[in-house]
């Protein structure tokens, strides 16, 4: 493998979790609901995960945990929401800060024990292509279901009809619910798929790109979650910014390892938060307006389609029955 | 058109009963009961939960409660120690107070507290350490060196939080996302400054903090008590002072709680609402800043230096206290208090287990589940509450509208 080859190999890996994560959450916002507890979410995750892989010794039944606890997390997230109309965001918090501590408490005994690995499988054929071989079919199972995601989600959206009806009781949940669609029953069940997503991302940790359990993944909810703004709830970015920062973060750590430029190890850690401060602001002010209204004319379309969406219009706004 | 037929029941029913109206104070008080009842449904919830936690470890729940009496209420120096860890959580909450109101979410206070830590320490090495420049022109006081420490740490706080709050009003950066870049930045640049050689480590210590601060940078402890001074205690006070007149007198109070119901109707009806979250922010960061100095400034040499983690999570926790407060700021003093205890119990009962017999393995991040489980249990609670057995006035509310409806 050349230099070029394992750094962008390693972007792929290291930016699964987050990939897995943001789409969790884009169809949970998407459907009209904020999940906050991202941070929470994954650390219990990824702590269930390397927990139930050690006692259980299957690396699905550790899987599966993790993705039950991300539902169960999501679950009382929505159930908050449409059934006792409590804010989403402080809900979203107090899991946030609850999964985090349960996730240090509960994990004491498989501190810093040695778990499980998904296997390594390398995709026969595939692997064997210049550049590419390496770089997207080089991995575990895991990785490769993260990229394979994007293209799903991105499909299901825009593609399916069932696809247009996540959108609808995002953006007119009562337009939707004129039509015959249940909002609330629909918004339950992708927030819980979304939570289980994200849940899948804390298992993608603990048992693959931070292998066992450090109590060190605090913050990467926050940049999913923060991705998926800067993403514009359109998947394919979603997974773009989860590369950029990613790819950012570990250009940075090379570059300072090798000592090509000579920066204290912290200023390289604090890249991704003014980054992602920087992206938001882009993101959200006329700068991206302006690039679209200069772009050629034959191009304006799709870069339009790609530099500006806002968020579903009824995000965080519980629907009631009148 | 159809005429609609009128009701007939035969026997005739008797003229609706007129209730003798009670007076509005007697209704309010009949609301009152279950508000103040759902709460401990709440806390019984996630007691329950801890209780059932602990049996399943093998820890005796009764002997849990005694450790943590112990090292919290039980003899004179652990009620001293207490007090120290209650007032910067205290006035950290005061100042949350404020911004919830004003419906922001200030999450990066964590971030703030650091900022105010940074602060001290920089004042502390610029007046009165003997290589800061200011220190040799001019030997200051005692109190002048901790005013301008005070100074340093809430303008620190506060130009933090103003960060923050600017990056919403000006650059569109929710204050949710903001804060928690912040508050990483902060802690990175902190850790920055005293570890591997940073530029506030001493030279030749392996250690993350830097050196103990001298005396004169160091608050004057109280009683013959080694963590205990009644600087934080009058500030905080000073603050809560301040928090109330803001919340229950000013008109700018309530300019705040109009933006926080609808921010903007607020607008509309004339509020500043962009100064007004510039000036709560920064308000809150002081505080915050303020509760930053608290911790770092002694007054036992052990705990007059900044170390990698200053804050200790504290803004977090304030901001669990605000949210089970339900902002009102008269509830902010008690919550903050029992948190404290919680906190700081926490570690007696880890080692209270860890000596006991048989000795049981029993983690301090406990009480922190505790704690966050108490909020997310009493915020469901209320949710319930509101939800199926809506208070009184709420139902008559209801049913008035209904009735306008149908006319």
């Amino acid at each position: 493998m050349t230099g070029l080859e394992s750094t962008l190999s390693g972007i792929i890996r290291a930016a699964a979790p987050i990939v897995i994560a943001a789409q969790g959450e884009l169809i949970t916002e998407r459907s009209g609901v904020i999940n906050l507890s991202l941070d929470g979410t994954i650390m219990l995750s990824a702590m269930t995960a390397h927990a139930v892989t050690r006692i259980t010794g299957s690396l699905t039944q550790g899987v599966l945990a993790a993705m039950a606890v991300g539902a169960g997390m999501a679950f009382i997230v929505v159930f908050s929401s449409i059934a006792l109309r409590l804010n989403q965001v402080a809900v979203g918090f107090v899991l946030t800060i609850l999964g985090a501590d349960l996730a240090i408490f509960l994990g004491k005994p498989h501190f810093n024990q040695v778990g499980r690995e998904i296997p390594h499988m390398p995709i026969p054929m595939l692997k064997d292509i210049p550049l590419l071989g390496p770089v997207l079919f080089n991995h575990n199972i895991l990785i490769y279901l993260s990229l394979i995601l994007v293209a799903a989600i991105t499909f299901y959206i825009y593609r399916t009809r069932p696809g247009l009806t996540l959108r609808a009781i995002g953006e007119q949940p009562e337009a939707a619910f004129v039509r015959g669609t249940p909002v609330n029953v629909l918004r339950y069940a992708y927030t819980m798929i979304g939570g289980s997503l994200v849940g899948l991302a804390g298992a993608t940790y603990s048992l693959s790109v931070k292998l066992g359990w450090r109590e060190d993944l605090s913050g990467e909810g926050w940049i999913a979650l923060a991705i998926v703004i800067f993403g514009l709830w359109i998947p394919a970015r979603v997974a773009l910014g989860a590369f950029f920062i990613v790819g950012l973060r570990s250009i940075a750590i090379d570059l300072q390892s090798s000592r090509v430029i000579d920066l204290p190890a912290q200023i390289v850690n604090m890249l991704p938060w003014f980054l992602m401060i920087l992206t938001l602001m882009v993101a959200t002010s006329g700068v991206l307006e302006r690039v679209v209204r200069y772009t050629p004319a034959r191009f304006q379309p799709a870069a339009r389609r790609f530099l500006r969406a806002g968020p579903p219009a009824a995000l965080g706004r519980p629907f009631e029955k009148h | 058109m159809t005429s609609i037929p009128e009701e007939r029941t035969y026997p005739p029913r008797p003229p609706a009963m007129v209730r003798p109206s009670r007076s509005l104070l007697w209704r309010w008080v009949v609301d009152l009961i279950p508000t103040l009842i759902t709460p401990f449904i709440g806390i019984a919830a996630a007691l329950g939960l801890v209780v059932l936690i602990l049996e399943w470890q093998g820890a005796d729940p009764r002997l849990a409660w005694q450790f943590l009496y112990d090292g919290t209420l039980a003899t004179a120096a652990e009620r001293a120690d207490l007090m120290s860890y209650w007032m910067p959580l205290a006035i950290t909450a005061f100042g949350l107070v404020l911004t919830y109101n004003a419906g922001l979410w200030n999450i990066g206070v964590e971030g703030q507290i650091i900022a105010g830590a940074i602060g001290a320490t920089w004042a502390a090495r610029l007046f009165a350490e003997g290589e800061g420049w200011r220190a040799q022109i001019t030997p200051l006081g005692h109190g002048w060196v901790l005013l301008l420490c005070f100074v340093f740490a809430a303008g620190a706080g506060g130009l933090w939080a103003l960060l923050v709050a600017l990056l919403k009003t000006r650059g569109g950066v929710n204050e949710i996302f903001g804060g928690v870049a912040l508050n990483f930045i902060i802690q990175t640049f902190n850790m920055y400054l005293v570890s591997n050689g940073g530029p506030w480590q001493p030279v030749g210590s392996r250690a993350t903090e830097t050196a103990a601060f001298p005396e004169v940078a160091r608050l004057s402890s109280y009683g013959g008590f080694r963590h205990l001074s009644l600087t934080p205690i009058y500030i905080t006070t000073a603050a809560f002072i301040l928090l109330v007149l803001i919340m229950y007198v000013s008109r700018w109070g309530l300019q705040l709680r109009a933006m926080g119901k609808n921010l903007r109707s607020a607008f509309l009806l004339g509020v500043h609402t962009e100064r007004n979250v510039l000036m709560a922010m920064m308000l809150c960061g002081m505080m915050a800043g303020l509760a930053g100095s608290f911790r770092v400034l002694g007054p036992y040499v052990t705990r007059a230096k900044l170390t990698a983690n200053p804050s200790g999570g504290i803004g977090f926790l304030a901001i669990l206290v605000v949210l089970l407060a339900a902002m009102s700021a008269l509830l902010t003093p008690f919550v903050s208090f029992a948190f404290a205890m919680l906190s700081k119990g926490g570690q007696k009962i880890e080692s209270g287990f860890q000596w006991s017999d048989p000795p049981i393995n029993l983690d301090r991040s406990l009480v922190r589940v505790l704690q966050s489980g108490i909020v997310l249990m009493v915020v469901l609670a209320f949710g319930v509450r509101n939800r199926y057995f809506p208070p009184r006035s709420a139902q008559a509310a209801v049913d008035e509208d209904e009735e306008v409806a149908r006319t």
